[in-house]
């Protein structure tokens, strides 16, 4: 096999991926401390509204639909770069991913467990939430399953099922690795979690028929989460979101801004654990190119995120003018007055952010060498996750805002309590992303030793590639 | 404590041999195969091998894993369209848009999502029932700590006295890094693992470790909560409660329960 990484070992890839576990630096602490702090006034806002009922939350009737659903959508469409990461380009076989995949699930996982919060967050009485899901009840109250709301209990609960099993199936084999490199209570713990994983024959045959299943399964599922969560609001009749063009619209979005992401997750990362760092000692970066594809997460990794986003991000911007351009073909008064007003409005900033995060600041990715500049890559990283939760607000707020009957017109602006809950769920994100970085491999142990040329006795024998 | 100890136990009847090099173990399984003593083979590799798959199950058919996949999303699609289309039949009152019972593209969704779901979960239950997991009694002779790192192992199993010795002599031409009968084996040799190569530090820091993060994200969670909630009751919540909730510094909405 062509070898990615032809300067490592079996034995030093284990060593290396696991040497930053268990290994808390002060940095480390206070990050978790501000992740934490950010998540309690999180939890103390939702305390404070679940006390005193939705009302604290800043709703200007006609909307009802805020910064909630907008955090909702947001966080869900972060998750997707993991799955398109880890299953689709899985089964394209691209072998960059094998570096960033690992994290970008974990991304995953973590980005729709902080969106799951928001559906209970959002209606208010959270404690009655599990009346979202179907089940036989003496209440004679069934869902209504042609809403598309209902389709979205179903497609994000499927997701994070999938998502989570994928994950947990590829992680595995890692536990194992950790397992037999601990004693005491922790490698009974592992122990456990690696649910005796031994690595036979028998069982790697069998893994990697299912891995395949699962990443096909897991495939259709990029496009189908963000394409049912557009239907909440294309199939609504409210202006400026009854459009054809809101799935692929939605989940190019959502590619973008999770790959922009798992940018802004994994370049710190890379730094601070020298994962970035060549054979010859020197960190990969773009005055340093030859050992690009010899380091764990690098230059290699970060160019290739870029250019999906510069793809994605491309999609977007022709989505932008397109569902423009049809609003003002249509000739219908209302469709291109939401459009406009979005435009010279109240929102007009929203708007004006919205426009320059995600279809002017990526443009810089253009030019090879800033899709190599960490600095760079950090900003426009960091740019374009503003930028995408813009664009929901852009979406949800001003339709809301500017319906059909003028004397209803409002202006929407979130409150205390609703950027509380949206900080909050930046620290829970990054809470559960910190303790994962601590507790298991952020880079795949397996996979990554699947790139490397394995110990060859011909090798040593001096009798070239026998094997 | 400074390493991790194994001991190198193989039962009667049992052959294991250790290897550095990827192509040794190849070629003494085929070797072994060739001469009928590979029958009750077990072979252990830190990473999945398509050379060893290939020579062990060279003519077999692919992994039974997908007739679960299949028979869990056929399961799974008529599973999602039954519910739909029940709970519709049975509560009419239930009609959105004068569209029909039974709308196909309505319902198309959540058979979709439930084809997935119930595929995925039946893979899954397939792939634990055919690696036999979870399994805390997998022989002995595979609990070795160093075939997750960077070494292959081979075990035959079910061996007579004569056949184990002839498979040593075939084995011991492939350089296995160790031998071992389990007919002969007096005393269990102990494998250690040095500390350098372990990546992290020894059990005791870690444990200590994941216990003090344990307590530090709880204390950090409850004391900000509380924090944060005590500053609030003293301060904002107080000063609103005294302006009866003024709208126009759009700081707060009366509820039912606050409204005086």
């Amino acid at each position: 096999m062509a070898s990615a990484q032809p300067n490592l070992t079996y034995g030093q890839v284990t060593k290396d991926i696991l040497k930053p576990m268990f290994n808390p630096t002060l940095v480390y602490w206070a990050l978790l401390g501000v992740a934490v702090a950010a998540t309690g006034w999180g939890g103390y806002c939702e305390y404070y509204q679940l006390t005193r009922g939705l009302g604290a939350a800043g709703y200007q009737p006609p909307v009802f639909w805020g910064v909630y659903i907008t955090t909702f959508v947001f966080w869900i469409g972060i998750g997707h770069a993991g799955t398109l990461i880890s299953a689709v380009l899985f089964l394209f076989r691209s072998k960059w991913r094998t570096g960033v995949y690992r994290a970008a699930e974990a991304m995953t996982i973590f980005g729709v467990m902080t969106a799951g919060l928001f559906p209970a967050i959002h209606v208010g009485r959270a404690w009655n939430a599990y009346w979202l899901f179907p089940y036989p009840n003496q209440r004679q109250l069934w869902q209504n399953f042609k809403s598309p709301l209902m389709w979205d209990v179903f497609a994000v609960s499927t997701y994070f099922s999938v998502s989570a099993i994928f994950f947990y199936i590829g992680v595995i084999p890692d536990i194992a690795a950790i397992r037999d490199r601990t004693r005491g209570a922790i490698n009974k713990i592992y122990g456990a979690l690696s649910l005796g994983w031994r690595g036979t024959d028998r069982q790697w045959r069998h893994y990697m028929a299912a891995y395949g299943f699962f990443a096909a399964f897991a495939t259709p599922l990029v496009l189908s989460v963000h394409s049912v969560v557009s239907w909440d609001f294309a199939m609504a009749q409210t202006m400026g979101w009854h459009s054809t063009l809101f799935p692929p619209y939605f989940v190019a979005g959502a590619i973008f801004s999770g790959c922009a992401m798992v940018i802004t997750l994994l370049l710190p990362m890379s730094v601070i654990f020298g994962w970035d760092i060549g054979p010859d000692g020197k960190r990969a970066t773009h005055k340093h190119d030859k050992y690009q594809k010899d380091v764990y997460i690098g230059v290699w990794h970060f160019d290739s995120l870029a250019k999906m986003c510069l793809l994605t991000g491309g999609i977007l911007t022709y989505a932008y003018g397109v569902e423009h351009y049809i609003a003002w073909y249509s000739d219908n008064v209302y469709e291109w007055g939401i459009f406009h007003y979005r435009i010279f409005g109240e929102y007009d900033w929203v708007f004006f952010m919205m426009c320059f995060c995600n279809c002017i600041a990526p443009l810089v990715w253009w030019v090879r060498a800033w899709r190599r500049n960490y600095v760079v890559l950090m900003i426009v990283s960091i740019l374009i996750n503003v930028g995408m939760w813009f664009e929901r607000y852009n979406i949800i707020a001003s339709s809301l805002a500017h319906q059909y009957d003028p004397g209803s017109w409002t202006l929407y602006t979130p409150n205390w309590v609703e950027m509380g809950i949206l900080v909050g769920s930046f620290g829970w994100f990054f809470l559960w992303s910190l303790l994962f970085i601590q507790i298991m491999p952020s880079v795949a142990i397996a996979e990554i030793k699947e790139l490397v040329r394995p110990p060859l006795k011909s090798d040593e024998d001096g009798e070239g590639e026998a094997a | 404590m400074n390493a991790v100890f194994y001991e190198n136990k193989v039962q009667n009847g049992s052959v294991k041999a250790v290897f550095s090099h990827l192509d040794s173990l190849v070629y003494a399984i085929d070797e072994l195969k060739r001469e009928k003593l590979a029958h009750e083979i077990v072979v252990t590799t830190p990473l999945p091998r398509h050379d060893v798959e290939h020579v062990i199950y060279k003519n077999q058919s692919p992994s039974p894993v997908r007739w679960f996949t299949l028979f869990g999303a056929l399961f799974g699609g008529t599973m999602g369209f039954s519910l739909c289309s029940i709970t519709h039949l049975n509560w009419a009152m239930i009609i959105p848009a004068g569209k029909p019972l039974v709308s196909i593209p309505a319902f198309i969704v959540i058979t979709f999502e439930s084809t997935v779901l119930w595929g995925c979960l039946f893979t899954l239950f397939g792939l634990l029932a055919m690696c036999r997991l979870p399994a805390s009694d997998l022989q002995i002779e595979v609990q070795d700590p160093r075939l997750s790192d960077d070494k292959f192992a081979l075990v035959l199993n079910s061996l007579k006295k004569s056949e184990a010795a002839k498979a040593m002599e075939i084995i011991q031409k492939h350089h296995p890094l160790n031998l071992t009968n389990g007919y002969e084996q007096e005393k269990p040799e102990k494998i250690v693992i040095p500390l350098e190569d372990r990546g992290f530090e020894p059990d005791e820091t870690n444990t200590d470790m994941l216990a003090k993060l344990g307590i530090a994200v709880t204390v950090l969670v409850v004391a900000t909560v509380f924090g944060v909630r005590a500053y609030f009751d003293y301060t904002l919540a107080e000063e609103l409660s005294s302006k009866d909730y003024n709208y126009s510094q759009k700081a707060i909405a009366p509820s039912y329960r606050t409204v005086k």
